[in-house]
């Protein structure tokens, strides 16, 4: 994790909070005396390697660092050992047995030390207290880091069960730690002045939101907003985009690969430079680093994948050149002035040869004959067409016992764009997918009916909600794209669509279409002091056009795709936008991790072993 | 603050001594409600086991979570509260010689103890100097608490265990007790106060209200606040302190309430769920217990259709299959089978436990079978045991295995199709595989022949034969027999198509005559090898003089 200087590069800088999460960790490490070893719990070690560096952790006396395990603490001769967990039951049960385990080996005398992350909680202290460990506890911490920067527009909270929370077992947790974020966000930046939201868990948080300003009796830090807007968006507002195949250039090695913590593995045999025998290519997968700090990733992320080909080929032809400009250079300033630039085209290079690689991988899977089908029936479904009888591609895929979230995916969006399936409909699917896949599945599909992902038919709302948002877009460029349709091909995210009228008209002009989609719509206007406010800029200032660009804060909860979030810099983009959009979320999430949250853990089985 | 201080030591000798005469004297005091008394009576009666195991265990190093977690299944239920309102001061460094009296003295005393704690929290705190050290063993605990207060612990012990010196310490403990709750009743916590300060993590005691309607309060003050820590804390503090069915009734009312609740459960169930799988037997009861109570609640709150779930999930957690079939059954009996909403459901439970008891005989003939050393197995080795699969799957292996079975035999696939109603296509989907891997085109032949009419046959397949030929190309079908069905495919731009998919050049060569395309012919035949049968027929296609080409 080397620099950190693409954090600072938007309209908020975000490197802001990296550093307030940094200063709060070594607080809290620093209250123990000694050396230290950290025991980690595996979920947390991605999210903490994007705020701070083993060298920050070793100036603060951490020696060693282990995974959280069953298997006890390997030996060591530290002072304190702590403990970095999430709230979460089952972690409990590893400390505790670990602890116990040490009391036994006995030896050099240590301090045990839990940090929570972001916030202890009472079940968990009562397990500690039920195992007998609780006292051998030295300090217990809390460490609020919950809205970690990925980039320059962009935060997510990694809390990849969500949604299952909210929208399953009505467990409104998380919802608490995106409200306490905001405060933390609002203490850097100043008091959001207006406020706006659509769905329960968005009421939720709002209510929460406000009542921890009141607590806190307007001991708030005296800063002009550097925000204008929060806006607010349940994912169960739009469950259908995250259904959908993605299409832009991130969003696809994510569905494919799986992006966490702003990294991917890869598979290593692209990645073998041509001087490596064959023998000792790594088998290991290799891991790299994705963030606007790449300037090539930065400017290929968004696009549709149709485009990155020609712009990887485009760049490829200026690299090139640039190069032999060295044939061109005679005198000497000239020699020195491509010998300056030289570091930068290395760098450029290098960054090209790994994006070549990962187009190449994604083309496979998107040239591959499952891939076309399935997007080809998608692309019915959702322009309405014969969603209200049992599909034949469904029903092949199921044949060919296909990955079960894949039919997943397909089924729930034929569901929501026939607004819920007949009865019939939907029991041969059920009854399909728990003859094949196992009858355990029948977990499965009512978590799916009752997170709504499924449902019965009900009232014919998404024929008007398509009209009137302008979902579906026939005549997409993908290469210029000017509209967010382009994400999509040819339709556009209903969440983006809602935030694109946010901005402009107001939502005021969409009432009816808001009524139609699930849950309350919000709006709340917070005072500030009038000396804060934003001055509306004057005819003579000079950064009038900068100053009037005002800055949103899109806040998903239950997740949010790449495509979603490429949409939105597409609109942060436009001259005529006028808003410049920050994203927050609990997770980013493609189709296949929204399902998997819902769907029953079965062992791993084989479909046919035999 | 000196008198503070005192105080502060009255309290912590009266803990010491409290936990001789702990159950008695709560009984006495006047401000145990009748439910409380009965608990407390229930409890006495385990404190007496507990006592004993004291004395067994010199060491409860060895044996911490047996001990510990049994008597947690006493004090976690009579004084939760505590269990919740402790850990916020514990967690500040001062107060750290709180917790070896939290987990040592598991009495009821904990919940006095902490009514008078809170209100003198600050002082306390500041008696304590805050290098002591908490340690698992007993010794240890005393002489090191010893040294932060200015009676021992030690000295207590003598007193601690003969009861002969007790009556006049109770006298006192029972006035010093009085004195205290009464001044805790004095400092009213208001609701709000309350909730703020266990949102804040600050010390807290939920034991100051006592009417149900202050509780009550508290609890709708939570779920405004939509804390779900304190939502969790004051509904389990309910739990304890008012009756179940007015319990029921209050958590009927707030639906927030209710889900908080059955999250706490459930993280619970699912939590113990876990423990059981390293063979605790303990917490197997608990689960077991808890898991009761979240079906109860489910079932009170008339949601039938969580409550049939969770028992289906529970059923087929079973590790064996035997318990598997009849936890099914039961479940099914009890839960699906008298709901109308279920009837699907219902129906697809039903077909579960019997695809399993189908099989149970299956794995224990093929497996025996097997070991005796059927030639069948032996070409073809079970790669797994037929048991748990899916159903597909099962007919998958009966076509493979026992394809030719009759139909009254368990293994036969025919009888497996009708019982469990299987569609046309998904029997010859997996038939079709089955056979063709094993090579049985005659056997496939038989599938896909259906009787027309007048005793004529003809080749027809639900699934299509585009599908028959991809299960065919999978299976790695010899060519004569993949040309076969390509040639039974409608439509010749797309029987071309899909023999130019799977190279077979016979029936493109012939597809493309066919179309009288004479150029793409010569495209294609340029491409193949030379000698190739399929070359030949191009050749001889090319030169024939009595085609008439597309122009």
């Amino acid at each position: 994790m080397g620099s950190t200087g693409h954090l600072s590069n938007g309209k908020l800088n975000l490197n802001l909070l990296r550093d307030y999460y940094r200063r709060e960790l070594l607080e809290c490490l620093d209250k123990c005396l000694g050396s230290k070893a950290l025991v980690w719990d595996d979920a947390l070690t991605g999210p903490f390697g994007l705020i701070a560096e083993y060298s920050l952790l070793k100036e603060h006396e951490v020696e060693k660092m282990f995974p959280l395990s069953d298997k006890g603490l390997p030996p060591s001769n530290v002072q304190n050992i702590i403990f970095v967990t999430r709230p979460k039951l089952h972690l409990m049960e590893q400390i505790a047995q670990n602890l116990l385990q040490e009391e036994h080996k006995g030896g050099f005398r240590k301090e045990y030390h839990i940090i929570f992350v972001p916030r202890k909680s009472l079940l968990c202290e009562k397990k500690l207290k039920e195992s007998g460990v609780y006292g051998t506890l030295h300090y217990i911490e809390e460490f609020n880091l919950s809205m970690i920067p990925f980039d320059s527009d962009l935060m997510s909270m990694e809390m990849e069960g969500a949604f299952k929370e909210c929208y399953l077992e009505n467990d409104y947790t998380t919802m608490f730690y995106v409200a306490q974020s905001l405060m933390t966000l609002q203490f850097l930046y100043g008091i959001i002045p207006n406020i706006q939201g659509k769905g329960d868990c968005a009421k939720n948080v709002v209510d929460m939101m406000l009542r921890m300003r009141r607590e806190l009796g307007g001991r708030e830090p005296q800063i002009t907003p550097q925000i204008d807007n929060l806006l607010i968006l349940d994912r169960n507002v739009d469950l259908l985009t995250p259904l959908l195949s993605q299409l832009t250039y991130d969003g696809l090695i994510d569905e494919i690969f799986g992006i966490n913590n702003t990294s991917v593995k890869l598979p290593p045999e692209k990645f073998v430079s041509s001087s490596q025998s064959p023998e000792d290519a790594p088998t290991e997968k290799k891991k790299i680093i994705l963030n606007s700090s790449d300037e090539l990733y930065g400017e290929l992320r968004d696009k549709n994948f149709n485009a990155v080909g020609s712009l990887v080929s485009k760049k490829a032809k200026t690299i090139t050149a640039e190069f032999d400009e060295r044939h061109a250079a005679k005198t000497v300033s000239e020699m020195k002035h491509f010998v300056s630039k030289l570091p930068h085209l290395q760098q450029m290079r290098q960054s090209l040869s790994i994006h070549t690689s990962i187009a190449e991988l994604i083309k496979e899977h998107t040239d591959s004959e499952e891939f076309l089908d399935s997007l080809r029936c998608q692309q019915e479904f959702i322009n309405g067409l014969d969603t209200d009888k049992v599909n034949t591609y469904v029903e092949d895929c199921i044949g060919k016992m296909e990955p079960l979230d894949k039919v997943l995916r397909l089924i729930c969006i034929q569901s929501y764009c026939n607004n819920g399936l007949k009865t019939k409909v939907l029991d041969y699917y059920k009854r399909e997918i728990i003859q094949t896949y196992g009858y355990e599945h029948l977990v499965t599909l009512m978590n799916l009916e009752k997170a709504g992902l499924l449902r019965q038919s009900g009232q014919r709302h998404y024929p008007t909600i398509r009209k009137s948002l302008k979902l579906i877009v026939d005549e997409v460029n993908e290469q210029n794209p000017n509209d967010i349709s382009y994400v999509y091909s040819g339709y556009a995210p209903l969440s983006i669509r809602l935030a694109q009228y946010h901005a402009r008209p107001g939502w005021r002009s969409i009432t009816e279409v808001l009524n139609l989609l699930p849950g309350p719509t919000i709006e709340e206007i917070q005072q500030i002091p009038v000396a804060l406010r934003k001055r509306r800029s004057s005819i003579t200032s000079s950064h009038s056009s900068v100053m009037d660009q005002k800055v949103t804060l899109v806040v998903f909860l239950g997740g949010v795709t790449f495509a979603e979030i490429a949409a939105l810099r597409f609109l942060a983009q436009q001259d005529d936008g006028g808003t410049d959009y920050v994203i927050a979320t609990t997770k980013i999430i493609s189709g296949s991790t929204l399902l998997d949250s819902v769907m029953e853990k079965l062992s791993p089985v084989h479909l046919n072993p035999f | 603050m000196s008198s503070l201080r005192r105080e502060s030591q009255d309290e912590e000798e009266y803990w010491m001594k409290s936990r001789v005469n702990k159950s008695k004297f709560n009984l006495f005091d006047d401000n145990v409600t009748v439910e409380n008394a009965e608990e407390l009576a229930k409890s006495k009666k385990l404190l007496t086991q507990f006592e004993d195991d004291d004395v067994d265990t010199v060491n409860w190093d060895d044996t911490p979570v047996s001990s510990v977690t049994e008597s947690s299944a006493i004090s976690g239920h009579v004084v939760p509260p505590s269990a919740s309102s402790l850990p916020k001061s514990a967690s500040r460094p001062e107060s750290r010689n709180v917790p070896p009296y939290m987990t040592h003295s598991r009495s009821q005393s904990e919940s006095f103890g902490v009514t008078g704690r809170v209100s003198f929290t600050p002082s306390s705190l500041e008696s304590v100097t805050p290098t002591v050290q908490y340690s698992k063993s007993q010794e240890k605990l005393h002489s090191l608490t010893s040294s932060s207060s200015a009676r021992s612990l030690e000295d207590e012990i003598p007193s601690f265990i003969s009861t002969s010196s007790g009556s006049k310490n109770l006298e006192e403990e029972i006035q010093y007790l009085k004195r205290a709750l009464k001044k805790a009743r004095e400092l009213k916590f208001s609701p709000e106060d309350t909730i703020r300060k266990m949102i804040l993590g600050e010390p807290y005691s939920l034991e100051v209200f006592r009417s149900k309607e202050e509780k009550l309060q508290l609890l709708d003050k939570a779920i405004q606040v939509h804390d779900g820590n304190a939502i969790t804390a004051v509904i389990l503090f309910l739990r304890q302190t008012i009756k179940p069915s007015l319990f029921n009734l209050e958590l009927q009312r707030r639906p927030v309430a209710i889900n908080h609740y059955l999250s706490y459960l459930r993280a619970h169930y699912d939590f113990k769920e876990l423990d059981m799988s390293l063979n605790h037997n303990l917490s197997y009861l608990k689960a077991h217990y808890d898991f009761k109570e979240l079906g109860d609640v489910l079932g009170m709150l008339n949601r039938t259709e969580e409550a049939a779930i969770l028992k289906y999930k529970q059923a087929i957690s079973a590790p064996d299959v035997r318990g598997k079939m009849n936890a099914l059954r039961g479940c099914l009996k009890a839960h699906f089978i008298h709901e109308p909403d279920l009837a699907h459901e219902a129906n697809l439970v039903e077909q579960h436990a019997a695809l399993l008891e189908r099989q149970w005989p299956i794995e224990d003939t093929d497996s025996k079978s097997e070991a005796q050393g059927n030639p069948l197995f032996r070409q073809f080795p079970r790669k797994v045991s037929i048991l748990n699969m899916p159903l597909i799957t099962t007919l998958y292996y009966c076509c493979f295995y026992h394809g030719r079975d009759a139909e009254n035999l368990l293994t036969s696939p025919f009888a497996i199709k009708k019982q469990h109603q299987l569609s046309d296509k998904q029997y010859v989907w997996t038939a079709l595989s089955a056979r063709s891997r094993l090579k049985q085109w005659t056997g496939i032949e038989e599938l896909l022949t259906a009787k027309g009419w007048f005793g004529s046959t003809k080749k027809v397949s639900v699934i299509g034969f585009d599908k028959v030929c991809e299960i065919l190309h999978r299976t790695s079908a010899p060519e004569e027999i993949l040309s076969k069905y390509l040639r039974m495919i409608d439509g010749s731009e797309r029987r071309l198509n899909i023999a130019r998919k799977y190279k077979c050049h016979e029936v493109v060569v012939e597809t493309l005559v066919y179309l009288r395309d004479r150029h793409e012919l010569q495209v294609y035949a340029s491409k193949l090898p030379p000698g190739s049968l399929g070359l030949r027929n191009a050749q001889d296609a090319l030169r024939s003089s009595t085609i008439k080409w597309k122009t």
